[in-house]
């Protein structure tokens, strides 16, 4: 048993400073998201001016000195100001499919929550769609409207990476990538101008493309 | 070639002061919780000094009555802190050879002490004879003003967390070995743990006492007021009290005399015991004073067990002696003392080593000569040009090169400066004059090692002020006083203010040292229950939980892996000696390619992403990587 620390106590009963007051700590960190959340094995997916990848971590508490680890690996990590933190990720940590556990570690010793970041094959099977939302609209009929009445069409499927495109009737459209299982993207007005059916398709950065799925302008 | 101190304002000042103010202004500082924590221990510290005070009175007051004969108050003062803190010292030695070092045992001795020094001194009705030597530490209030706001800085600075190489190689990683076993054993693997270290059980009984390692350099304000009332004393025995405090100040332009002032390093205590040794031999060969005699031999034999060096010092302190009284006799005291003090380190190193001053005269003289050879390369060179430019180089040059973070400083110039403008030396002061000749020359010739020359500063302070020997111009007070006190305010060596909960220790360690969260990570998994090598890491040793090898000197040492064919072979070797896991510095194991050969370059020991085949990777950063050995 340690007893060191009573000496103190023996020696100076009154004004000492309590060992509740020694045991005063920051609060704990929590990291609530990664972005981005996955990421495919060798490409680029944040580029930083000096040419390096980086990931961003959002959540509480991530203070001045915290550092961000990726498994095992200690990484360059910017100061935080509370609620967002970056770090530099090497280029071997992301050169293969792989999931890392990301935590934030405190200077003080104490680390956070754990949140997966994932690096998936970058030649994986080729992408498949399942379902359009919506399948259908009418003619010049803005669908899922967002800001400024743009159209914005969803899909589920399978095998989507970072960087897969939707290409809707021919025109490769920008591509948000939800999961590998989820793309969307805004739809220019002029292609669902006229009533028919038009082809969908996904293609993967190696180019690998998936089935035609139809969706239906009506008159 | 980098100036790291543009004479006569060091570069860090401005810096420094920033960070500092910076770090006082973080919003978790609780400022209240801080000073309530540095006056607590503040106070305590000032209760361990007192009892060594009145314990090493009380041997001194045996003393001159066997003598017959008094000592003047200042020198009292220098010597019962002395003779209080090697008692000490010693009784925890003695303590460590019977597995006693405990905090029960530790306060006990305490106790002990404090109660054997008030009965000799009540028996004895030495009070005042005991309290007298305080007046003459006595300092004008507007001086003690001017002082204040950098004496308070520089014991903020004594409470930072143990952060300095040797400290954490082998000083305090020796202290903490033996505050987990309880006793003074042998640590093959740490580098000179043959050698005497009193000074390590001073540094340690503070830990003990104050509970935390954060406290144990605020012993270091009981080696200044020994060195203050040693300066007191040649102000006196000038017959110029006033002088003192310029000299201390003069002692304090030294940046690098600072430094070893807030490390927990041997320099302090031996530059401490040793000033008192050299001060009560000058006293005694004016005097012919037995109590000074056999004080002075007991202040040199603590001195000689606090380094190798002090026993090179002490031994030159003989010469000097004997060349300036012609006398012989009297050494025999020194001998009996130096020999009573130094037989069980001396035992301890033959029973462990094979000699009785490993790492030297060992039958295998391998570690001696490259400890000379190491020792050799620092400086610029033992030629005349060389000493020529010394002064400068000290002053303005890179400290690196003389093996020390910071420069000497100016002190050594203003002695010269001193030297060649005012009158003859006294004859008084031809002893510790020849002395630092002497030992310069010795230190010139052989390892030129910034700190191992600061020990001397306190003498060669005693030698400007007997050089000077006039009133000392307010102007020329105000100008040491300036300069040494933004030095104390500024060195802020870790940027950090003192941590006061565990949580802020830990922090400020984390900020200070690179490696730090990689042995953090280590201690996580082992918990300080298996065997670690560290692979040039040798400095992290007092951060690593558990027994650790791995240095270029001691048992296992790097020349263990040396000629390895592959990194199987050095994982081999290293489980067969029963070592769980490996802490590697990356960069500086690349370097060390004639150590390892090209086959193992790309290999996780030299890079951070490369495997390291029947090892797991538990932590990397830039620089280092920690594997548990499967």
């Amino acid at each position: 048993m340690r007893t060191g620390w009573l000496i103190p106590w023996l020696l100076l009963p009154a004004g000492c400073v309590r060992q509740a007051d020694r045991a005063v700590q920051k609060p704990m960190p929590h990291i609530e998201s990664v972005i981005p959340e996955k990421v495919l094995a060798g490409a680029s997916f944040n580029r930083m001016p000096d040419g390096s990848e980086a990931i961003s971590l959002t959540g509480r508490n991530l203070e001045k000195g915290a550092k961000v680890r990726l498994g095992p690996h200690r990484l360059d990590t910017s100061t935080g100001n509370g609620t967002v933190l970056s770090a530099v990720v090497p280029p071997e940590l992301y050169a293969r499919d792989s999931i890392h556990v990301v935590q934030v570690e405190l200077p003080d010793g104490r680390f956070s929550n754990v949140v997966p970041w994932i690096v998936l094959k970058a030649d994986g099977p080729p992408p498949r769609i399942g379902q359009l939302f919506p399948p259908e609209t009418r003619a010049g009929q803005p669908f899922n409207e967002q800001p400024g009445r743009r159209a914005a069409l969803g899909l589920t499927g399978e095998n989507f990476v970072p960087g897969s495109k939707i290409i809707f009737g021919g025109v490769e459209l920008e591509t948000n990538f939800g999961d590998v299982d989820r793309l969307s993207t805004l739809v220019p007005s002029e292609l669902f101008e006229r009533p028919g059916e038009v082809r969908v398709q996904v293609r993967n950065p190696g180019g690998k493309e998936s089935g035609v799925a139809v969706f239906s302008v009506k008159p | 070639m980098t100036f790291a101190w543009p004479w006569p304002f060091p570069d860090w000042w401005a810096d420094n002061l920033w960070l500092f103010l910076r770090a006082l202004r973080e919003s978790d500082l609780n400022l209240a919780l801080l000073l309530r924590w540095m006056l607590q221990n503040l106070l305590l510290t000032l209760g361990v000094i007192a009892v060594d005070y009145a314990m090493g009175a009380a041997l001194l007051r045996l003393i001159c009555r066997a003598a017959g004969r008094s000592l003047p108050p200042a020198l009292r003062g220098a010597a019962a802190l002395c003779l209080g803190g090697g008692f000490a010292a010693m009784m925890l030695l003695g303590f460590g050879l019977f597995y006693r070092i405990r905090p029960r045992s530790v306060l006990g001795l305490e106790l002990g002490m404090l109660a054997a020094g008030v009965a000799i001194l009540t028996l004895t009705r030495a009070w005042p004879w005991a309290a007298s030597p305080w007046r003459s530490l006595r300092v004008p209030l507007r001086w003690a003003l001017v002082l204040l706001v950098p004496l308070l800085l520089f014991t903020a600075d004594l409470m930072l967390p143990v952060a300095d190489f040797d400290s954490t190689s082998y000083h305090m990683a020796a202290a903490r070995a033996y505050k987990e076993t309880g006793r003074l054993g042998f640590q093959g693997g740490m580098r000179f743990n043959a050698q005497p270290h009193l000074g390590v059980l001073l540094y340690l009984r503070h830990w003990i006492l104050l509970g935390e390692d954060t406290l144990l350099k605020l012993i270091n304000l009981e080696f200044l007021l020994i060195l203050a009332f040693g300066l007191a004393f040649a102000a006196s025995w000038i017959r110029r009290r006033a002088l003192w405090l310029a000299g201390l100040l003069f002692v304090f332009t030294s940046p690098v005399f600072h430094w070893v002032a807030r490390a927990e390093y041997a320099d302090l205590v031996l530059s401490a015991w040793f000033t008192t040794g050299v001060l009560l031999l000058v006293h005694e060969s004016r005097s012919s004073n037995f109590a000074s005699l056999w004080t002075a031999a007991a202040a040199l034999a603590l001195a000689s067990t606090t380094k190798l060096q002090g026993a090179v010092m002490v031994a030159l302190a003989c010469l000097a002696y004997v060349a300036v009284t012609r006398r012989l006799r009297p050494l025999t005291a020194i001998a009996v003392t130096a020999v009573l003090c130094g037989v069980p380190w001396w035992q301890r190193s033959l029973a462990n080593t094979g000699s009785p001053a490993a790492p030297f005269f060992l039958k295998d003289d391998k570690e001696g000569r490259e400890l000379a050879r190491v020792s050799l390369r620092y400086g610029h060179g033992r030629d005349p040009v060389a000493l020529a430019l010394l002064p400068f180089r000290m002053i303005a040059g890179n400290p690196n090169l003389f093996a020390d973070p910071y420069v000497f400083g100016p002190a050594g110039l203003l002695l010269l400066a001193l030297a060649a403008v005012r009158r003859r030396l006294p004859a008084t002061w031809r002893l510790p004059a020849l002395l630092v000749l002497l030992y310069f020359c010795f230190w010139f010739a052989t390892g030129q090692v910034m700190r191992y020359l600061a020990s001397l500063l306190p003498l060669m302070a005693c030698l400007a002020m007997a050089l000077y020997r006039g009133r000392p111009p307010g102007a020329v007070l105000a100008l040491l006083a300036i300069h040494a006190g933004l030095t104390a305010s500024t060195m802020v060596r870790l940027m950090q203010v003192p941590p006061v909960t565990q949580a802020a220790a830990s922090q400020a360690l984390a900020e200070s040292l690179p490696y730090y969260p990689a042995a953090r990570a280590l201690n996580r998994d082992s918990g300080g229950l298996a065997r670690t090598y560290l692979l040039f890491t040798d400095e992290t040793r007092y951060h690593v939980a558990g027994e650790s090898f791995g240095d270029w000197f001691g048992d296992y040492n790097y020349d263990f892996l040396r000629g390895s064919a592959s990194v199987g072979e050095i994982l081999g070797r290293l489980r067969g000696a029963g070592f769980r896991y490996l802490f590697v510095d990356r960069s500086r194991a690349a370097s060390a390619g004639n150590l390892f050969g090209p086959s193992l370059a790309s290999t996780g020991l030299t890079g951070r992403f490369d495997p390291l085949p029947g090892a797991s990777l538990l932590y990397a950063d830039n620089r280092y990587s920690v594997f548990r050995l499967e």
